[in-house]
């Protein structure tokens, strides 16, 4: 099992390390794009369209990556006075809701690319930014990996809750400091 | 009632059930969302979901967040906001309450650049709460100042409730920005004003730093200290801001440049190195993530609120409230007030106010007005006990010697300033939109 969750939250680290280095990107290209625009008005489309290509990454890869860092917003003022067990409880139901909405979303959205794949769509724009499928694709992978780490997390719980009571300090702790 | 109206009250139930059971607020969103839109359509309904799911994920406005988070997190990782801290400190620290001004302008300036209240709030505590009570602060004015400082950024541009606002009421980011200028500055105004006049009848309160302890920084050191880590982030807020305001450069734009600078600033200041840029980048990543995890678990949620008839159960209940605009107004304020307590600015803005926006379109009152008090008044629920967030998080950084007795009584003279602030806009609608209307956006 704790290879499993291992193996699970490695891909996850992969994936977030992908999006943390789209981040980079994007400073840099809407950095470089601005420069070119307002010093020798050179604004090609394809530049301007990798811009908002890539939220996508950063929105839909970091969705698992902010939920493994324990990022995501929760209220706690109920949850902190819970007991250890409470809690995993709760962290259970949790990530097995997210496990059920990340497929679903998921199921969804796969069709939704399928489509696309079959028009073959891409940019609207002369000089835009072909293969827009793949673009779409990160919905459907986003959401897969949140349905992952929901499972790690789901079997962290699990272990956490067949521990005798004694052992079951450690409970992880967190806060609704999504922001901090 | 309709069964229909029975499923639109259990999903909103079911979601501040399961969110106040401690899962999520993503995750319940979309969990409520699902059920109520299955029970009452079957699967129908959210044929159309994924599309809306690439608008969220496309959409360019929203560009502007992670730039702007690049922006506030550099600053503050590269510890370029700490120098900066310390150095107005130190300049102002003759005066009583000059620590306190200090900390309001940083809050200024951190929260125009993060727009986040809890990364302001967890910094400028962590640097600054120990260092005041040790020069003598009360601890409650001390707490309430840093509280107060934190939550400046939802008003003060760029602040990121500000970019959603606009893209969920269809005016320009720019409009906002701009609207939101001279009620921000008002607002931090007001809060300089109470320091100093605290300085003046209270000086026990807020004492200056002792002679003996200035001394030790001479006039040329401290000179140089300002031109070198107060200069330069002031001057990038002030073109970011500045350009974006006066229509030189789209907030993405902006925000691009804003984050080249801050990296720049940051590799001056202290040197970058692989560990600050791994820093920096985890932090947008994660806030950024966070931000759009919420908006993306929120399609199902407002799918199924108006595909079940939410928006027209709304309209009937403004219906029945009394005064017209006005009265609608005040009850609107008061909701979001009270539901800020329990959610933060992302759900109140993209999900609570777009289920009453319709009606005030239908009144016609003007959306930048409207935006901006919401704005004001998000902030004044963050900063209120005994549920405010700003307290939350000063709570937890906050040193073993101060209690939450502290916190929350120091909050209360802000909060009422807020108010106050907030009755004058209400008031004086030409405040926010004078600005807007002379630069012509």
């Amino acid at each position: 099992m704790t290879v499993l969750i291992k193996r699970i939250e490695w891909l996850v680290e992969l994936m977030g390390g992908l999006a943390r280095f789209c981040v980079l990107a994007l400073v840099l290209l809407v950095a470089t794009d601005v420069i070119l625009r307002y010093l020798f008005s050179i604004g090609p489309v394809s530049l301007q369209e990798l811009e908002w290509h890539l939220i996508s990454p950063i929105a839909l890869l970091g969705l698992s990556y902010s939920m493994k860092h324990r990022a995501d917003v929760r209220v706690d003022f109920l949850y902190d006075h819970f007991s250890a067990r409470t809690k995993a409880m709760v962290d259970l139901l949790a990530s097995a809701l997210t496990v059920a909405v990340g497929l679903l979303i998921a199921k969804l959205a796969l069709h939704y690319v399928a489509q696309s794949y079959q028009l073959g769509e891409g940019s609207p724009d002369p000089g835009g930014l072909t293969m827009r499928y793949l673009l779409k694709a990160f919905i459907p992978i986003g959401f897969s990996l949140l349905a992952l780490q929901g499972i790690a997390d789901c079997l962290t719980s699990i272990q956490l809750l067949r521990r005798p009571a004694r052992v079951r300090t450690g409970a992880p702790t967190t806060s609704t400091a999504g922001s901090a | 009632m309709t069964g229909n109206e029975w499923l639109v009250l259990g999903m909103i139930g079911g979601f501040l059930g399961l969110m106040l059971l401690g899962i999520p607020v993503a995750i319940s969103l979309a969990v409520s969302g699902f059920v109520a839109g299955y029970l009452g359509f079957g699967s129908s309904l959210f044929n159309l979901m994924p599309a809306r799911l690439y608008g969220v994920v496309t959409n360019y406005t929203l560009l502007a967040i992670p730039l702007f988070v690049f922006m506030g997190v550099t600053l503050e990782k590269s510890k370029v906001a700490e120098d900066m801290l310390e150095t107005i400190g130190k300049a102002m620290g003759g005066l009583n309450g000059g620590m306190g001004l200090a900390i309001i302008l940083v809050g200024v300036l951190m929260g125009a650049s993060t727009g986040i209240v809890g990364a302001t709030v967890v910094t400028v505590g962590l640097l600054t709460l120990p260092a005041l009570l040790r020069r003598g602060y009360a601890p409650s004015v001390a707490c309430g100042t840093i509280c107060a400082s934190g939550t400046l950024g939802q008003i003060i541009p760029p602040s990121l409730v500000l970019i959603l606002l606009s893209d969920i009421v269809g005016k320009s980011v720019g409009t906002l920005f701009a609207a939101a200028f001279i009620p921000g500055l008002v607002l931090a105004i007001i809060y300089m004003l109470y320091m100093l006049l605290l300085g003046v009848f209270k000086p026990n309160l807020v004492p200056a730093i002792p002679a003996e302890e200035r001394a030790l920084t001479s006039g040329k050191q401290l000179a140089k200290d300002l031109v070198m880590h107060v200069a330069p982030p002031l001057l990038l807020v002030i073109a970011v801001l500045g350009s974006i305001v006066g229509g030189i450069a789209a907030p993405t734009e902006a925000a691009s440049m804003g984050a080249l600078g801050a990296l720049l600033i940051a590799l001056v200041a202290r040197g970058l190195d692989r560990k600050l840029i791994r820093e920096t980048l985890h932090g947008t990543l994660v806030i950024s993530a966070m931000v759009f995890f919420i908006l993306l678990c929120a399609q199902p949620f407002s799918l199924s609120f108006r595909g079940l008839g939410g928006e027209q159960m709304v309209h009937s209940l403004f219906e029945m409230l009394p005064g017209g605009e006005f009265g609608a107004i005040l009850f609107l304020m008061a909701l979001l007030f009270v539901l800020g307590f329990f959610l933060e600015w992302i759900e109140i803005s993209y999900i609570a106010l777009p289920m009453f926006l319709p009606v005030f379109i239908n009144y016609g009152t003007d959306m930048v007005w409207l935006s901006i008090m919401v704005a004001m008044n998000l902030q004044m629920s963050f900063l209120t006990p005994p549920f405010g967030w700003a307290l939350f998080f000063l709570k937890g950084v906050a040193p073993p010697g101060v209690t939450t007795r502290d916190i929350y009584v120091g909050a209360i003279p802000f909060v009422l300033l807020q108010l106050l602030a907030l009755v004058v806009i209400f008031q004086f609608p030409l405040l926010v939109t004078w600005l807007p209307d002379a630069i012509g956006w």
